[in-house]
């Protein structure tokens, strides 16, 4: 007899519709130390999220907590629409990583540790060549992991995590060592990884390259998430410049304005701080005193200042 | 299991350091058996079939010093490498991966002992040619021989097995390969010196030294394997008061089931950090 929980023929199951990965109040802590605090994250499938903060914001420990490596101390953590705590195998199973650093067994060469790596997770091992073929590592794949670079253990780090095609990426620190030329690499890669279907989530501390191809992120400090969200978003800010030939009396006009926070003015440019989904209210207010601008921007800031503004002294 | 066991076997036939204990042991398994050969009742047990017996008990002796190497260091590098995160990011069943490991090892060590069985082969062919020996003594070689090379092969290898695992043991719980050898190795020295403090006080404290792991796995062997060496030679003694084949076997399985329990409730519950 069919019952209210039996899954339609053809309905999507309740786990492929879920966030590639939620927190909710996910705590980690060692003694008086609250390494993680309460986090609440929200990654949606198919995105590649930035996971940003300080050295000590949280970050690796987040991670290791939601790959199993360390418990959490209270809090819950769906990965892949599945509870870490009791799904653990399955998740390992659709997930590759990198955390800290890659690590390998030195005496081995680069295709023997795909190899190990293929066999502890079942991978057929025809997948190791085009996995060195696509990191590059073909012509010193069997050099011993000792022998190798930073750059290309890195590779082999980023290769091996793509060895058994995961769902969800989860890599700290992936261009750390690379030069570049590998960084470029590295981001081409990253987009392709998305384009394929791909969730990938990359702690890094090369903001630059967390603006140019992350959706969306998420920055830590202290153990908590002090902003999440849309990239493009968060950097739009709230300041607009305005570019007019009466700057005096525009600036006038705008002081008299009460959502405007702040203007001020140098020679014929305004700075001012609202939202800025109020732009076109400022352009109609100075248009009905017969003050025409000649521009009007949103100012973007970089992901850098956004970073030092949002995470203030810890950073 | 099949998976580690697998990934452990690779590592195991990739890696230098087994090969370089094989050969070590053999090595001295060489030397002793030249060393022994000098002194003409001694060298009867050196000739084929005796010679596996002998090259057995100095195996079983050489385990104390040689595969707490290998187990230390198996256990303890992978949290020093921190490659213990590759496997367990993969695979998270922890204790699969100490019992995968230790399988795989104690499969190793096995191997590791025909090795040092053909090794002595040659060293008593060797030996018998020397000397004017026939190559293999006939008249020693029969059914109830063959089983107790097959007894003593088994008491080396759990004699063995178990220095391997004290040292992988301590490793583990240590988390290093250091602490792991040097537990492993330094336990056999810091117990022949209390035996001796021990025996010395008498009364409990002698009943206590006897019940050390290294009184077990010293006469195991010699326990086993005495009846079919030359009576009267050295190695063919047997102390008055040593323990017997069935007490060494259940005492060192105690020490190692509780060993491993702990081992194992350490890989459990515990956060990698490494």
């Amino acid at each position: 007899m069919a019952t209210a929980q039996q899954a339609q023929p053809g309905a999507v199951p309740p786990a492929a519709a879920e966030p590639a990965i939620a927190t909710e109040g996910l705590t980690k802590r060692y003694g008086s130390l609250l390494a993680v605090d309460h986090l609440n994250l929200t990654v949606e499938r198919g995105e590649i999220f930035g996971f940003l903060g300080p050295n000590g914001a949280g970050k690796t420990t987040t991670m290791r907590m939601l790959l199993g490596l360390i418990s959490p101390t209270s809090g819950t953590a769906r990965v892949l629409g599945l509870d870490i705590r009791h799904h653990l195998p399955e998740i390992l199973a659709r997930t590759g990583s990198i955390i800290e650093n890659p690590t390998f067994y030195p005496y081995l060469s680069g295709r023997n540790n795909l190899r190990a790596v293929a066999r502890l997770t079942g991978t057929p091992e025809n997948r190791i060549q085009p996995v060195l073929d696509l990191m590059d590592l073909t012509d010193s794949a069997n050099r011993s992991f000792k022998s190798y670079s930073l750059g290309m253990k890195q590779r082999l780090a980023v290769g091996a995590a793509l060895l058994a095609s995961p769902d969800l990426l989860i890599l700290d620190e992936p261009a750390n060592g690379l030069d570049p030329a590998g960084i470029v690499e590295m981001r081409a890669l990253m987009k392709r990884l998305k384009d394929e279907g791909h969730t990938v989530i990359i702690s890094s501390h090369v903001l630059h390259e967390i603006e140019q191809i992350c959706d969306r992120i998420a920055i830590l400090s202290h153990g908590k998430v002090v902003v999440q969200g849309d990239v493009t978003s968060l950097l739009a800010g709230n300041v607009l410049e305005v570019e007019i030939d009466a700057a005096e009396r525009a600036e006038a006009v705008l002081r008299e304005i009460p959502w405007i926070e702040e203007v001020s003015r140098s020679g014929q440019r305004l700075t001012v701080h609202a939202d800025p989904s109020r732009a076109a209210d400022i352009n109609r207010t100075l248009a009905e005193q017969g003050l025409y601008l000649s521009e009007l921007r949103v100012r973007e800031q970089s992901l850098e200042q956004y970073f030092l503004d949002v995470t203030g002294d810890a950073a | 299991m099949i998976r580690i066991m697998s990934m452990e076997w690779l590592k195991l036939t990739r890696r230098w350091m087994p090969r370089i204990l094989i050969v070590m042991v053999a090595g001295l398994t060489v030397v002793a058996f030249w060393g022994e050969a000098t002194r003409s009742a001694e060298r009867m047990n050196l000739l084929m079939p005796r010679g596996w017996l002998a090259a057995l008990t100095l195996c079983s002796f050489f385990a104390a010093f040689f595969w707490p190497v290998l187990g230390g260091s198996w256990a303890g590098n992978e949290y020093g490498w921190g490659t213990i995160r590759t496997i367990l990011t993969r695979r998270p069943y922890r204790i699969e991966q100490v019992i995968g490991a230790l399988a795989m090892l104690f499969i190793g060590l096995a191997i590791a002992l025909i090795v040092l069985l053909l090794v002595a082969s040659a060293a008593g062919i060797v030996i018998a040619v020397l000397t004017g020996n026939h190559l293999f003594v006939s008249g020693v070689m029969s059914g109830s021989f063959a089983l107790l090379v097959l007894k003593g092969f088994l008491a080396a290898w759990y004699v063995s097995a178990f220095y391997l695992f004290l040292a992988y043991a301590a490793a583990t719980i240590f988390r290093s390969a250091a602490v792991g050898i040097g537990f492993g190795i330094g336990a056999t020295f810091a117990q022949v010196i209390l035996f001796r403090i021990f025996e010395g006080l008498g009364g409990v404290w002698e009943t206590i030294a006897k019940h050390f792991p290294f009184e077990y796995t010293n006469n195991l062997i010699t326990e086993v394997v005495h009846g079919g060496l030359v009576s009267g030679t050295d190695l063919a003694s047997v102390g008055a008061n040593s323990p017997s084949i069935s007490d060494s076997f259940i005492w060192l399985t105690l020490y190692s089931v509780i060993l491993l329990a702990i081992t194992l409730y350490a890989v459990r519950t515990r956060d990698v950090t490494a």
